[in-house]
């Protein structure tokens, strides 16, 4: 057993802390957040320059042919700057999903993903979005979206197939109605009325739901990437401020809040670094109930660090300005996409181990 | 021992009941019942409402337009606003500095602010904390030196709720530090009209601007708007916070979310198309709650009956203690019984009213902005933490 990262593992850990570093500060953010886009397209370029697309895409077929591993080390060095652009969408659920297509694979970041639907909670199964004589109508919520966006992957049934389809934003027909989410990462509804589809080969529910999985578990770095940033936080605030003639941190009561905090961090950390495990090995259902596990436990980490490092700041936490507010704000959006805490705790009971 | 309502308080309970079904703005209750903040047009139009029924200071002296009513008949008045989705009144005047004043202000000052309290001529706001004294507010730094018939302001509040609205403050100023901090504090009235005052903006994490800074450059107030004595301004702010405390649980409010929450999860279906309040998971939180909502309840109740409960220090903390708490996990739940269509942010129909058909269902919206405003109730008026030291002082040293 090796916890320890390879070479180029922490290579990749280092470019991305860098750019993080570089490029998201939480000002840095901010500004970004308030161009028309929701997000900086220089910025995101320089992004997509990293190829962080290619981490889990094989090497024969040009990628870098990179495991969950890599994929989770990217998350949580991401978490801290509350990257709004959609990486790990990209980096996995696209990739898993393109049916080994080079001309997707070559070109992901140019694709958003359509897979949920209003009214439908987190169900993956295509609901109101249908495919007849090769057209697609109906409206996908939640994609996450990017300037450079022009194509999207959307999940619909012809008849009582469900398969996922490529279909362009431009074409006539395509609407999308941008929106941010609470956490100010930008996302969209896409409407299609009869536009133009094409089928990807091998791709059905399950590989939906796989997808997802993957997409989950590699989300949950990122959370715990941004709750260890707010739990830095937090300890810095309580060293730093005053009252009743002390530093905060001197109160036991604050303490043992804190040391609370770090613990739900590094149960998640652990939780994160075993569901990338899983996501290496398992596939079908195991996959899926590892997700939940991770995502289910992750989840009620990450309301308790919102909820705690708000506290602790008092005041100052309330605030749209100072940082702390911007990962709790992250952190509830987290548990609100992909399935909150009682719908993966349900799929663990469901699913037999 | 018999919990009923008497037949007096039952046709009180009536009487408030048929005030919010014909009187108050249909427009109001609906912001308030989808999470939508008020403007403060709709606070004060609210606020005329109530002082045109006799119904804006019922907490007050007789003799400035109070209302003999039992603790219980309080209660229920706003057990019954709440449910009918009516906002809670402002506080700042109604609540804060009109019972100071009464007790403590002179025949002037009564005469001259308390019926422009009722009639919510004047909003008033409230300025104790500070940038360095939010818990340890004995600490506070805003001196007001006396010159001649005035005193001087210099300093900085901050988090002071509406100051944007505010036409007057309550403002604690230190006026000694030659001694033990509580006793170098002074209570004052400020015309937020005079030269030297700039107020600046805090935007909350649901984007709203409800609190701002407010700063004093040799700001001039008259002396003869010191209330009481100089120096004694900390006893009447705890004689205030004391009052504060009554309705602090904010039971009919608590009472009005878990309904919303259990309608909200009757609409709501889950993944298998069962309803979420039909969920196994969902519906155990419901009952947790209704749990906790009793219980709070009855000890509300029992503190209210008793005056002895009510100048127990123990029982006044636990009651913003888990009334917080409680709150804070109503607006939690249903946030998640909204589920992914709370994600999405439409601070302009939340904030702002704007009149474009909502992104999902109607209550979506305002889930994420009411939870993350709400994190507030365990931080203001003595945080959850002060309030436990409070408690633990009081249970180990009587
Ligand atoms: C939305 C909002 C509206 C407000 N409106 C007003 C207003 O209108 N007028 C006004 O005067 N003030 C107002 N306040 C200020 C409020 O009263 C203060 O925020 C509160 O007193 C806490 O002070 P602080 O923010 O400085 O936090 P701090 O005192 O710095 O506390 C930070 C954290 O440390 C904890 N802590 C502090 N001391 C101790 C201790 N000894 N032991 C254990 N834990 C401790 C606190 O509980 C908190 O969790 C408002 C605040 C908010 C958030």
């Amino acid at each position: 057993m090796d916890f320890s990262l390879s070479d180029e593992q922490r290579m990749l850990q280092d470019t991305v802390g860098k750019f993080v570093a570089d490029r998201y500060s939480l000002d840095q953010r901010k500004s970004y957040m308030a161009q028309s886009a929701g997000h900086d397209a220089g910025v995101a370029n320089e992004l997509a320059d990293l190829g962080l697309n290619l981490v889990q895409i094989a090497e024969e077929q040009g990628g870098l042919g990179g495991d969950a591993f890599d994929a989770m080390i990217v998350g949580e060095a991401l978490g801290p700057g509350l990257v709004l652009e959609p990486v790990m969408d990209v980096m996995t659920a696209v990739s898993a999903l393109a049916g080994g297509r080079e001309d997707i694979l070559e070109d992901s970041n140019a694709y958003t993903l359509g897979l949920y639907e209003r009214g439908q909670r987190y169900a993956l199964t295509p609901a109101g979005t249908t495919v007849a004589d090769g057209k697609i109508t109906g409206t996908k919520t939640l994609a996450p979206i990017s300037a450079a966006a022009t194509h999207a992957l959307v999940s619909a049934k012809d008849g009582d197939d469900v398969g996922l389809y490529r279909v362009s934003l431009t074409a006539d027909g395509a609407t999308v109605f941008n929106y941010p989410l609470q956490d100010g990462r930008p996302f969209a509804d896409l409407q299609f009325d009869g536009v133009a589809a094409e089928r990807i080969d091998g791709v059905g529910l399950a590989e939906i739901e796989a997808a997802v999985a993957r997409l989950t578990i590699a989300e949950c770095a990122v959370a715990v990437g941004a709750m260890q940033a707010a739990l830095d936080m937090t300890k810095e605030y309580l060293s730093v401020r005053k009252q009743f003639g002390r530093p905060l941190a001197a109160f036991q009561e604050l303490q043992f809040r804190l040391v609370d905090m770090n613990m739900e961090v590094q149960d998640a950390r652990s939780m994160s670094i075993w569901a990338a495990n899983q996501a290496n090995q398992a596939s079908g259902d195991a996959l899926l109930r590892s997700a939940s596990l991770a995502k289910a436990k992750i989840g009620k980490a990450a309301t308790h660090v919102c909820e705690d490092s708000i506290q602790l700041h008092g005041g100052m936490g309330m605030t749209q300005d100072y940082g702390v507010g911007a990962y709790a704000k992250y952190l509830l959006t987290f548990n609100l996409l992909h399935g909150d805490v009682d719908y993966h705790t349900g799929r663990v009971m469901r699913l037999s181990a | 021992m018999d919990l009923k309502h008497s037949d007096e308080d039952l046709a009180f309970k009536k009487q408030i009941e048929e005030f919010c079904e014909s009187y108050v703005s249909t427009e109001i209750r609906q912001k308030i019942a989808l999470g939508h903040r008020l403007s403060k047009q709709d606070i004060v139009d609210y606020h005329k409402v109530l002082y045109a029924h006799g119904y804006a200071v019922p907490n007050w002296k007789e003799e400035w337009g109070g209302r003999d009513w039992t603790s219980i008949q309080h209660q229920i008045f706003d057990d019954v606003t709440a449910a009918y989705d009516c906002p809670r009144r402002l506080a700042f005047g109604v609540s804060m500095v009109g019972p100071v004043l009464q007790a403590f202000g002179s025949r002037e000052q009564q005469e001259k602010y308390l019926p422009r309290i009722a009639r919510l001529d004047d909003w008033w706001c409230q300025g104790f904390s500070e940038p360095g004294s939010g818990s340890d507010l004995a600490s506070l730094k805003t001196t007001a030196v006396r010159d001649g018939d005035e005193y001087v302001l210099n300093g900085q509040k901050t988090w002071t709720t509406y100051a944007q609205h505010a036409d007057m403050m309550f403002i604690l100023t230190r006026t000694d530090s030659d001694c033990k901090p509580q006793e170098g504090i002074s209570f004052m009235l400020l015309d937020m009209n005079t030269p030297g005052i700039s107020v600046k903006p805090i935007i909350l994490l649901d984007g709203y601007h409800e609190v701002n800074e407010v700063f004093f450059d040799n700001v001039r107030i008259p002396a003869e708007n010191l209330v009481g004595e100089e120096n004694k301004g900390w006893d009447y702010a705890k004689f205030l916070l004391a009052h504060e405390r009554f309705g602090i649980a904010q039971i009919g409010y608590a009472k009005n979310q878990l309904n919303r929450l259990k309608d909200i999860a009757g609409q709501e279906r889950t993944e298998t198309g069962e309803r979420l309040v039909d969920d196994v998971f969902f519906s155990q939180k419901l009952a947790e709650i209704e749990m906790d909502l009793t219980a709070l309840e009855v000890t509300n109740l029992r503190v209210l009956s008793d005056a002895k409960n009510q100048s127990d220090l123990t029982f006044a903390g636990m009651l913003k203690i888990r009334g917080s708490d409680l709150n804070q996990k109503l607006t939690r739940l249903i946030m998640e019984a909204v589920g992914p269509a709370a994600a999405v942010e439409q601070q302009d129909l939340v904030l702002h009213g704007r009149n474009e058909p909502p992104l999902g269902p109607d209550y979506a919206a305002g889930a994420a902005p009411s939870y993350l405003n709400n994190r507030k109730l365990s931080i203001f008026g003595g945080s959850n933490e002060i309030q436990r030291t409070i408690i633990a002082k009081a249970m180990l040293t009587a």
